[in-house]
């Protein structure tokens, strides 16, 4: 009982009594801090713990599978396929690497296509997402061409890239580029359209116009759905990727997928599978994140 | 204080003046809704003097805020004129500082980024926009503010930031303030006013105010301007001559302010 109560004692007799601080020792910001900091401190153990009760489950289930049904060719369990991880990422591993380049340089190899292509993305979308916008004449004459380009697929292009550039790195940028656009544009859009009428008001009256209003006003505005959209084209430029590798590239992650199929080898399958979702993580967690403090953080202004 | 017609006052006030800052000379106006057109101004006439503090006080839907709206050249009347210093609005400017009923202030600049913004556009140098800034934000008294976002400020402080944005264009003709104080609630209103007091004695500007609030008008203005119910124009002007800070319990004060209010209601009845 005294543990539970934190706050709390326990008198003589037994019975609780609430601590009343004396006069002085009122709720300064020391003792506020420190209780924010327990509720911090305990919210973060706590989803630590559930998270990874989840994330044991799901293992447990997968090793379950594997044993009962007896899968090991096509659902190595677990604790080989971690295993293989492991000794792939220490270059350790006891069976042959029947896939090129080494794990780093084949990971290094997508990111950089993942990037490359998400980076072009960005760098088109946002301006035109921000024109869009703003301008009627320039939505009324694009907007028609974006809206039947749109249902398109990503993995659709692929074969018209093949086309184009043949089995290189610029086929799957190009994929990874048109598949990217339409997140980082529809979200920039919406958010240059959804600026609060009033800022733009005060933003012209204070004498604001052209590129001075757009990177002074506008573009500051649009970052919540901005950033909206890098992260959901960021994580979406990271899965593109590796279609566009099983298809299209010689080297990358995609690449040893579709090779690890060919060989039959399901732990290395596997294996690749778990580093995309790593490396994927890793990256919108860094690059995301980061931006995100700089900006809204600062501000305190969401979507 | 005398009740006078719109008319005589250029010449009472300003004999010796050239031209008034702002003119509206037969401005009409009217918008369309759903349920057809809406009169909103008709036959507007109005003229404010140099230095002058004038409200512009009427009840709500009048066209009030419309014609600061056009002031701020944020819209345009569909007949009549407008004249900034003899020049007809063409669009916002520099030369007119606005506050908002909102304080409209960019959440991703400081209080006082958003203080020297308007500055900076007019192309002042750096250091001239930071000695300018802080002169404003002492005049408003919150130099502390100074580099806190909006969101770390009250609703009052952010106001008065807005206020401070407006004050800190020096070459503005004039300060167009659309019921500033509207959204704030009665103690915190009180206060702003006599803020916004202060500040007009330590740099006394021209400021057209519009507002619904008759104490404010009476404990601000220079002159009032009453405008009839839609379709609004100015039915009559009073002057009110009574040194500042005006003392809100004194009995003249609250003689104006009734008799302000009988007015009012007699332009209801007859509307």
């Amino acid at each position: 009982m005294t543990t539970r109560l934190a706050l709390g004692q326990q008198s003589a007799s037994g019975a609780r009594v609430l601590h009343l601080p004396a006069d002085d020792a009122t709720l300064d910001a020391a003792t506020l801090e420190g209780y924010s900091k327990t509720r911090r401190t305990q919210a973060r153990r706590r989803k630590l713990i559930r998270g990874t009760i989840g994330i044991a489950g799901l293992l447990l289930l997968w090793q379950a599978m594997s044993w009962y049904y007896n899968l090991a060719l096509i659902l190595p369990p677990p604790t080989v396929v971690l295993r293989d991880v492991i000794e792939t990422l220490l270059l350790i591993r006891p069976q042959p690497w029947l896939y090129g380049p080494s794990i780093y340089q084949q990971l290094l190899a997508s990111f950089m296509r993942a990037i490359a292509g998400f980076v072009l993305a960005a760098a088109l979308a946002i301006p035109l997402g921000l024109l869009v916008g703003r301008n009627r004449t320039v939505r009324e004459y694009l907007e028609p061409v974006i809206r039947l380009l749109y249902p398109i697929p990503g993995i659709a292009w692929i074969p018209l890239a093949i086309l184009w550039f043949g089995l290189t790195d610029k086929a799957v940028i190009f994929v990874v580029f048109i598949a990217e656009f339409f997140a980082m544009f529809f979200n920039t859009e919406a958010g240059a359209r959804a600026i609060n009428p009033l800022l733009m008001d005060a933003a012209r009256c204070y004498g604001a116009t052209g590129f001075t209003l757009v990177r002074r006003v506008i573009l500051p505005a649009t970052i919540p759905y901005i950033i909206t959209g890098l992260r959901i084209a960021l994580g979406g430029a990271w899965r593109m990727i590796v279609a566009a590798e099983m298809l299209a590239a010689k080297t990358g992650v995609g690449f040893v997928l579709m090779q690890a199929r060919y060989q039959f080898r399901a732990a290395d399958l596997m294996m690749a599978m778990i580093l995309i979702s790593v490396v994927g993580y890793g990256t919108e967690k860094l690059i995301v994140r980061t931006l995100e403090r700089k900006t809204i953080g600062k501000w305190e202004i969401s979507q | 204080m005398a009740l006078m017609n719109p008319s005589s006052v250029t010449g009472e006030l300003h004999a010796s003046n050239v031209d008034p800052v702002i003119r509206a000379v037969s401005v009409n106006h009217a918008y369309e809704s759903n349920t057809g057109w809406v009169t909103a101004l008709r036959g507007f006439n109005l003229e404010i003097q140099h230095g002058e503090f004038l409200c512009v006080l009427g009840p709500s839907g009048c066209g009030k805020s419309s014609f600061l709206r056009m002031l701020a050249g944020l819209m345009f009347p569909l007949e009549g004129t407008l004249l900034v210093n003899g020049h007809k609005i063409t669009g916002p400017g520099l030369d007119r500082a606005i506050v908002f009923q909102e304080p409209a202030l960019f959440p991703w600049l400081t209080a006082a980024e958003n203080v020297g913004f308007g500055l900076e556009m007019a192309g002042w140098g750096k250091s001239a926009v930071r000695a300018r800034v802080a002169d404003v934000l002492s005049i408003v008294g919150l130099s502390e503010a100074a580099s806190r976002y909006p969101y770390q400020l009250s609703g009052g402080m952010r106001q008065r930031v807005a206020i401070a944005r407006a004050w800190a264009l020096k070459d503005a003709a004039v300060l167009l303030m659309d019921e500033p104080f509207a959204a704030i609630d009665a103690i915190n209103r009180v206060s702003l006013q006599n803020h916004l007091v202060r500040t007009w004695i330590a740099e006394p500007r021209t400021v057209v105010y519009v507002t619904h609030d008759i104490d404010e008008a009476v404990f601000l203005a220079d002159r009032i301007a009453i405008m009839t119910p839609s379709p609004g124009r100015v039915a009559t002007e009073i002057r009110v001559d009574f040194d500042r800070p005006r003392d809100r319990a004194v009995p003249a004060v609250a003689m104006l302010k009734q008799q302000i209010t009988g007015i009012m209601h007699g332009l209801e009845r007859s509307a």
